[in-house]
Parts: structure tokens; C-alpha cells; sequence
């Protein structure tokens, strides 16, 4: 095993023994800490597949911005009470739904076709590294799918107005 | 090695563009001080009505009417935005759609004290992005252009902000729908993972087949499996319809016309250039996949359809049931063995969203007008002795109510004729026996609906008053369903020269 397999294989156990704990523990800032633990991870994951700018955008973006976020949502409203009591059938349900697909996912995954080799085997030294190739792709091929996100972005904010607005 | 910018791949999305400098305009004009918004929202949904008939013109003349009529197909922005007369039919089908909805929500958006720019300028970002949708010819710009309309409609469903079934109906589709983009995504990074690329045409040509010899390929089908699933919810096609009926009853009705009809037919393009385009190789375990769906889509609409007393959900039930016809199409496509069988398919599945979406975007207006001060009107006993209080209107419901059930002489009769004789082709005919078995089935709530207009005494002396606005857009779509239905010929030739273009299979 290379050593970048055995960080892979620790990180991405942690990431999900964390992600597992989010929708296990039953206090609701204990989940988005765990969640913030599943976002470093795979942040290091993208570091080990040599994907530095993809890392630092989840660190900064998901770890830092979204999980804020979370947690400013979870001190202004006030959640005591309003969890109520777990619906066995639903519960029952999902836990078979879930069972299922993640069996069905270890079987694919088991079936061979994976690459194990976790070394990135891309040297983007030549256009500048990893940064400028990313910039290089979304203002040459991407150009399209990257203005249509900007419509994307300026549609959330005019309903995020829309909808927080008192009065029409 | 990549390429810059092209500057003349902008003249490719005029029509898009016009969409988008008038959604600007219109939330520019809506943000000016308060001088009464009731004398501006008329102006914006009269400047949103004008932008689609702009964007559509715009085609005429940037292309001609000629591109209507070649197989010509062109690709810009580095394969992101594919130019061809596949994608030019479903846009003239979005901004029809579009035009409708705007015609017929002024009013009822007066009733619910709800008018303001904003509402055009969101159901204008929609189209666009079902626009760009027609058009996409990779993963990425797909994604992006189905979020962008996506994310319009769950502001658009939650727009009654004071209605708590608007606020239900909006959370549900919210999660559900992001639940479904992330299975969607995820089928995408397989597809990608198994075949280093998202464009759709490398796939198809080449790509698919290699995955599929690879030890990678049960990796890779889990992928097609996965984004069929991510655009099922989009159809709503069941088991992945649990959104459907809580969103179309919440929404404001105007906005549960559009989504049962622009963004089922959004999803539907989709389906078809993915599929067809893509993962045409996989053609027969995808169809297998389809059929499954078809058969629980039609079965499951219909019967929950007849216990439905709310109109509303009764016609998104309906809906769920036309899904399930129009995937029949498709699985003509994917079992096809020659050219012809799905070429067919394909025409059936054009021809059907067209018609179907003149249809119930005319059925949901008659529910619109009947909703006025202290009224719901959106129960089907609400219906009762229209044809007293209103004869035109119980007419136009009459008719709108046939063509659902694919009566003959309206244009759900043609419509249905293609979609069952794609499956017969196919050699699936019991496919085709159990739509005819659901269509029996169907007739029993689309006739409620006109024995209540018909037969009943009328509950309230209320009379109606739709806006010229709301009966202009009723009698475009009763001259469309009666025209068409008598006199099929334009549009059929219409659905079959759109199709020429996409046609990989051809070899």
C-alpha cells in the first residue's frame, strides 16, 4: 500500500464515521461539528488526490460558509420541542432503503472496476498548476455552464428577497 | 488544447438572451418607488408577455425558417450549446407555455394580492434555463441550466407567502427536489468516472461502449441507473412522485400549469438527448428501466386520480399518468431494432408534450378563473352547473377533459395514437395494452368533471369574470386542441422534421 493510499483509507473512514455521527447524535450543534469534520476530511482527500484548489474551495465554502450558516440557524431558532417522536414505520423504511443502496454501492464498488491507484497521475505544473487550469477550463469549455451558474446564483438571491420580504 | 471564446457563438443564444435582458428590466421596473403596484404589474406582465413573443421571433429571424425544416446541427461554446432543430421545436414549446402562464396569471395573482414584477421576471429565468436545457449538449451545462429552472420554480411554487399550503408545498418540492439533484449528480461522477468525459455525442459515439467493456461497467450502469432515477423525480414519474400532488395543490395555480407542463417537458428533453444521444448503446436495459416506471406512473395516476375531490390534485395525478404515456416513447427509443421504430418513438414523445401542453395549461385556466374573492375553486364540485353559470367555459373545460382522455377529434387522440403505436412497433405491445386499459380508467375522473358541469345544479349564482388576458389564452388553446385534432398533418410534420437532427442512431 503507498503511503497516499493509507492517508486516503484514514481519512475517508474518519469522513464517514463523522458523517454517520451528524445524523446519529440527537443535539443538533454536535451534528453540524460533525459535519464540519466530514467537510475537513474530504478536503484532505482532494489533497491527496492533488486537487489543492477543489480543497481549499470546500474549506473555505462548505467548512467555513455553510456550516456558519447552519449553526447561525440553529441558535436563532429555537429547536427545543419541535424534534417530536420518531416515526417507527418511516423509520423502518429508510433504514431498509438505506441498507439497500448501500449494499448496492459496496457490490459495484467490490466489482473491480474502481481505481485504486490514488496518486494523481495528471502533472498540471505546465499550464500553472492547479488554480490556473481550473480558470483555464471554466473561461474556455465551461464558459457557458459557467454564466448559466451565474443566473443560478442572482435566481437564489432575488427568492431568497422574494420570500424573506414582509409585504409583496 | 482549449480554445477561447468565440464571439459568434452569442448570435447562437439571441432567443435566450432576449429572455434575460427582459427579466433584468422587468426587476429593475419592479423596484421602482411604490407608485401603487397596481399600476405596474400590468406593464411587466404586459413587457414578460412581449419578451417570449420577442424570443420566439427571434429565432425566425436570426435562423430563418429554414433551420425549422434542415437537419442541420449547430454546436457552440465547445460542445456546451447544440443548435438544432430538436432544440428549437422544445423551445417554441417552452415559450408557448410561458406565454400562456403569464396570460393567465395577471388576474389570478390580483385575487391573491401577490402581483408583482418579480413573479414575470422569475418565470422568464425559468424558461431560460429549460432553454438552455433544449440545448445542452454536455452534463455540466445540463446540471446547471435544470437548477437554474428548478430553483425558479420552488420560489415560484412557495410565491403566496401569506398561503400555508403555498409555504408547504414549496418546502416539500425544495427538499425533494434537491434530494433528487444529488442522486442526479452523483449518476453524473459515475457516468463521468467510467467514461472521462461529459459530453454527450463523445459518449454515445464512443465512450459508452468502452465503459461498458470495462471492468468498470457495472460502475458505469449504475451511473445511467442514477441519473434516470434524479430525472424521474423531475417527471415525476412513480415511485418518485411524492412531491407532485402537495406542490401542484399548493402552488399558485397559474405556476401549476407551467410546472406540470414547461418543466415535465423540460425534463423530458432531457431524458430524450441523454438517452438518446449518450447512452444509446445501453438502449435495452434503460427501456426495461422505463417500462417499469411507465407501467407504475399510468397505473398508480390513474387510480389515485379518480379519488381525488380537489381539482388540483386530481390533475396532478392526471399528470403523473401522462408521464407515464410519454416515457412509453422512449422506450420505443431504446428497444427500437431499426431506425424507423425510434424515429417514431421520438416523434410520438415531441408530438405528445406539445399537445398536452396546450391542454392542461388550458385546463388549469379554467381553474384559474374560477378562483375569485372568498372562492377557492379548485374542487371538482366547484365545477357544479357551469354550464349554466358560464356555457363557454363549461365547453372549454368539456373539451380540454376529452383530450386528456384521447378522445378522437381533439388532439389527445393524435397524441396518445403515436405514443401507443411507438410501443406496438417496439414489439411491446402489452405496454400498449395497459396504457388502453389506464386510459379506460382515466375517463371515469376526466368525465366527474363534466357531469358536474353538466348535470348538477350550480352551488353558488357567482358569475365569472376572466380577464381578456385569460380568454384569449383559453381560446388559443381550445383552437389548438380542436385544429390539431381534426387536422393533425402540420404538427406531425412539425415533430417528425425536428427530430432529423438528433439522429446518431442513423448509422
Amino acid at each position: 500500500m503507498t503511503p497516499a493510499a493509507v492517508v486516503f483509507y484514514i481519512l475517508a473512514s474518519l469522513a464517514l464515521l463523522s458523517a454517520v455521527m451528524v445524523i446519529w447524535s440527537r443535539n443538533v450543534v454536535h451534528s453540524a461539528i460533525y459535519l464540519v469534520l466530514t467537510f475537513l476530511c474530504v478536503a484532505g482527500v482532494y489533497i491527496v488526490l492533488r486537487a489543492e484548489f477543489v480543497a481549499a474551495v470546500q474549506v473555505l465554502v462548505y467548512a467555513g460558509g455553510i456550516v456558519v450558516l447552519f449553526l447561525f440557524v440553529i441558535m436563532l431558532v429555537n429547536l427545543a420541542g419541535t424534534l417530536g417522536p420518531r416515526v417507527r414505520v418511516h423509520a423502518t423504511v429508510s433504514a431498509i432503503v438505506g441498507c439497500a443502496a448501500v449494499a448496492l454501492l459496496l457490490y459495484v464498488s467490490a466489482s473491480g472496476g474502481l481505481d485504486t491507484d490514488f496518486g494523481a497521475r495528471i502533472d498540471l505544473s505546465a499550464q500553472g498548476g492547479n488554480l490556473q487550469a481550473v480558470g483555464w477550463a471554466l473561461y474556455s469549455d465551461y464558459l457557458l455552464p459557467f454564466e448559466i451558474a451565474s443566473l443560478l446564483l442572482l435566481v437564489a438571491m432575488i427568492g431568497a428577497i422574494v420570500l424573506a420580504r414582509q409585504k409583496y | 488544447m482549449t480554445s477561447l471564446f468565440n464571439p459568434n457563438d452569442v448570435r447562437l443564444i439571441t432567443p435566450e438572451l432576449v429572455l434575460t435582458i427582459s427579466a433584468f428590466l422587468i426587476l429593475g421596473l419592479s423596484v421602482l418607488p411604490d407608485l401603487g403596484r397596481k399600476t405596474w404589474a400590468p406593464v411587466l406582465a404586459g413587457l414578460a408577455c412581449v419578451s417570449t413573443l420577442a424570443s420566439l421571433l427571434s429565432f425566425v429571424w436570426m435562423f430563418g425558417l429554414e433551420a425549422l425544416r434542415t437537419p442541420d446541427m449547430t454546436i457552440g461554446f465547445n460542445g456546451m450549446f447544440i443548435l438544432d432543430a430538436f432544440s428549437i421545436f422544445f423551445k417554441v414549446v417552452f415559450l408557448l407555455a410561458a406565454m400562456l402562464t403569464i396570460l393567465v396569471s395577471a388576474r389570478y395573482l390580483e385575487v391573491e394580492r401577490a402581483h408583482t414584477g418579480e413573479y414575470y421576471a422569475l418565470i422568464l429565468f425559468a424558461v431560460v434555463g429549460m432553454m438552455f436545457l433544449a440545448s445542452a449538449g454536455d452534463f455540466i451545462t445540463i446540471f446547471v441550466s435544470l437548477e437554474t429552472m428548478a430553483l425558479s420554480f420552488y420560489i415560484l411554487v412557495g410565491f403566496l407567502k401569506t398561503n400555508r399550503k403555498s409555504n408547504e408545498a414549496a418546502l416539500k418540492y425544495f427538499l425533494l427536489g434537491s434530494f433528487s439533484t444529488g442522486i442526479f449528480l452523483y449518476g453524473i461522477s459515475l457516468v463521468y468516472g467510467t467514461t472521462q468525459t461529459t459530453v454527450l455525442g463523445l459518449i454515445g459515439i464512443s465512450r459508452a461502449k468502452m465503459a461498458l467493456q470495462s471492468p468498470a461497467a457495472p460502475i458505469f450502469v449504475l451511473g445511467v441507473i442514477l441519473v434516470t432515477v434524479g430525472l424521474a423525480f423531475k417527471i415525476a414519474a412513480v415511485p418518485f412522485h411524492m412531491w407532485a400532488p402537495d406542490a401542484y395543490e399548493g402552488a399558485p395555480t397559474p405556476v401549476t400549469a407551467f410546472l406540470s407542463t414547461g418543466s415535465k417537458a423540460a425534463a423530458f428533453v432531457v431524458l430524450a438527448r441523454i438517452f438518446s444521444m449518450g447512452f444509446l448503446p445501453l438502449g435495452q436495459r434503460w427501456a426495461t428501466l422505463l417500462a417499469i416506471l411507465a407501467v407504475a406512473s399510468m397505473t398508480l395516476g390513474n387510480v389515485a386520480a379518480i379519488l381525488q375531490e380537489n381539482i388540483k390534485r386530481m390533475l396532478a395525478y392526471s399528470s403523473i399518468a401522462h408521464a407515464g404515456y410519454v416515457l412509453m416513447g422512449m422506450i420505443a427509443v431504446g428497444l427500437g431494432d431499426t431506425v424507423e421504430t425510434r424515429e417514431y418513438g421520438l416523434k410520438a414523445v415531441l408530438l405528445y408534450l406539445l399537445v398536452y401542453t396546450f391542454v392542461n395549461i388550458g385546463a388549469f385556466a379554467l381553474v384559474i378563473i374560477l378562483r375569485r374573492e372568498q372562492v377557492a375553486g379548485d374542487r371538482v364540485a366547484d365545477f357544479a352547473g357551469l354550464s349554466r353559470r358560464a356555457p363557454w367555459a363549461a365547453f372549454a373545460m368539456l373539451v380540454f377533459m376529452l383530450s386528456l382522455a384521447g378522445i378522437p377529434a381533439t388532439a389527445g387522440f393524435i397524441g396518445k395514437w403515436f405514443l401507443f403505436g411507438a410501443v406496438v412497433k417496439a414489439h411491446y405491445a402489452w405496454l400498449a395494452v395497459v396504457a388502453v386499459i389506464n386510459s379506460a380508467i382515466s375517463l371515469y375522473y376526466y368525465a366527474r368533471v363534466v357531469v358536474n358541469m353538466y348535470m348538477k345544479a350550480p352551488e353558488g349564482a357567482a358569475r365569472l369574470a376572466p380577464s381578456w388576458g385569460q380568454r384569449v389564452a383559453i381560446g388559443a388553446c381550445i383552437a389548438f386542441t380542436l385544429v390539431f385534432g381534426l387536422y393533425p398533418q402540420p404538427i406531425i410534420a412539425f415533430a417528425e422534421r425536428s427530430i432529423l437532427a438528433l439522429a446518431p442512431w442513423a448509422s
